[in-house]
């Protein structure tokens, strides 16, 4: 049943694409790309070796991909057309450079953001570490002699 | 290596009064300043013995924060080089959580002369301003700074008192002191960690504060290294200021004397 429907299917699909100036492997190299990319992130993400917090970001952008695989091309030059351009190409280009771009800020404010934090972890390290220090036996033998007196925490305070 | 300093130096040396400061804080950021910190630190000593001494060690690679311990200082080590901003403010979070009434702040590597602390803190102390800096420019030609250093301070001393509407000389003077209520105030995200020069007056400034400048001598960094050396370097630090300066410009005024 499934296997004689399979025919006509492609028939229809071909139709679609019938008088389409877009060559299908062109077509075809872009839903690869798509595919493959969408296979990487869900490895990646299995492994975790992404986060999931992220995956969804890039799982967008090979959703992208595959749209424009197979987009027919007459809407891709109606949108060209609505950015003013004559060229489909060029506009997807474009398109695609302003998602990666947007992406790329998208990290640098993630990226600034961690970096306080990370500045304020090592800040409080600092402070905390002199106030262990503060609070250990007098000074002169940095080395902790193994636990004859663990509970010595009221040092003079300098 | 201390040669003999070329500075003439214009403010004469104050020197080492008696009469008690009480209690304050000194805190000195330092990277890779083995050699020239322990000096440096003789000489607060000296100059005000009732000042407890902190050196943030910004990651050193040597002996840093070895050579403050045996001086006495206390010692606020960060776990990796986060550089002179974090560091500074680190400092200033000390400062707030032991409750010190002042701070002075000063360059490790022996460019600030010690014997202007105690001047600076009882500026501050006195209550004649909320913040001082220490200028090297309110009296003579003491100290003549690399040219990319110079064309900063021009500028960016122009821009600080325009905006300030109070003379600015010397905007990227690391030499300071200030009240409790300041670093207070800076030590929140309002501080611009990542490059504090000319654009903190501006904030402390806006955040409704006084500050005032106070004359220094300086002698050349006696290690020899500077943090604006090179071609780019200089202009990429250029750059950055006036970004920083417009971007507090651009935001709201800081509730730092609200509390």
């Amino acid at each position: 049943m499934a296997r004689r429907a399979l025919l006509p299917a492609c028939l229809l699909l071909a139709g679609c694409y019938a008088d389409d100036a877009m060559p299908l492997q062109q077509r075809m190299v872009a839903a690869a790309v798509a595919l493959l990319l969408t296979l990487t992130i869900l490895e990646l993400v299995r492994k975790r070796r992404l986060r999931e917090e992220y995956s969804w970001l890039w799982l967008l952008v090979g959703v992208g991909i595959a749209a424009s695989a197979f987009v027919p091309f007459r809407y891709l030059v109606l949108l060209a057309n609505s950015m003013g351009s004559d060229n489909p190409p060029a506009a997807i280009f474009f398109l695609g450079f302003i998602g990666v771009t947007l992406l790329c800020l998208q990290f640098s404010v993630r990226l600034s953001r961690m970096t306080e934090q990370i500045k304020n972890l090592g800040q409080k390290v600092a402070l905390l570490e002199a106030e262990l220090e503060r609070s250990r036996p007098p000074a002169d033998r940095p080395a902790p002699t193994s636990g004859d007196d663990p509970d010595a925490g009221d040092g003079p305070a300098p | 290596m201390p040669e003999a300093s070329p500075a003439i130096p214009p403010p004469p040396r104050p020197t080492p009064t008696l009469s008690g400061l009480g209690r304050g804080v000194v805190v000195l950021p330092a990277f890779d300043e083995e050699r020239g910190l322990g000096e440096v630190l003789a000489g607060l000593r000296q100059a005000c013995p009732s000042f407890d001494l902190v050196v943030v060690d910004d990651g050193s690679r040597d002996r840093t924060a070895e050579v403050a311990r045996r001086h006495g200082a206390v010692v606020l080590r960060h776990p990796f080089n986060m550089g002179y901003g974090a560091a500074l403010q680190t400092a200033y979070k000390y400062a707030a959580r032991e409750g010190y009434p002042v701070l002075v702040q000063l360059d490790a590597d022996g460019q600030h002369d010690p014997a202007f602390v105690p001047g600076l803190a009882r500026h501050v102390l006195e209550g004649r301003a909320d913040a001082v800096v220490g200028s090297r420019f309110l009296v003579g030609e003491g100290y003549i700074p690399p040219f990319a250093r110079r064309v900063g301070m021009v500028l960016f001393g122009y821009i600080a008192s325009v905006v300030t509407r109070r003379r600015v000389t010397d905007p990227t003077s690391g030499y300071q002191a200030m009240s409790a209520r300041v670093f207070g105030f800076l030590q929140t995200d309002a501080f611009p960690a990542d490059y504090p020069d000319a654009d903190v007056l501006i904030l402390l400034h806006r955040a409704g504060f006084k500050v005032e400048e106070l004359p220094v001598a300086m002698r050349l960094s006696p290690t020899g290294k500077s943090m604006h050396s090179g071609v780019l370097r200089p202009m990429f630090y250029v750059f950055k200021m006036l970004l920083s300066i417009l971007v507090t410009l651009l935001r709201e005024p800081p509730r730092g004397l609200a509390r």
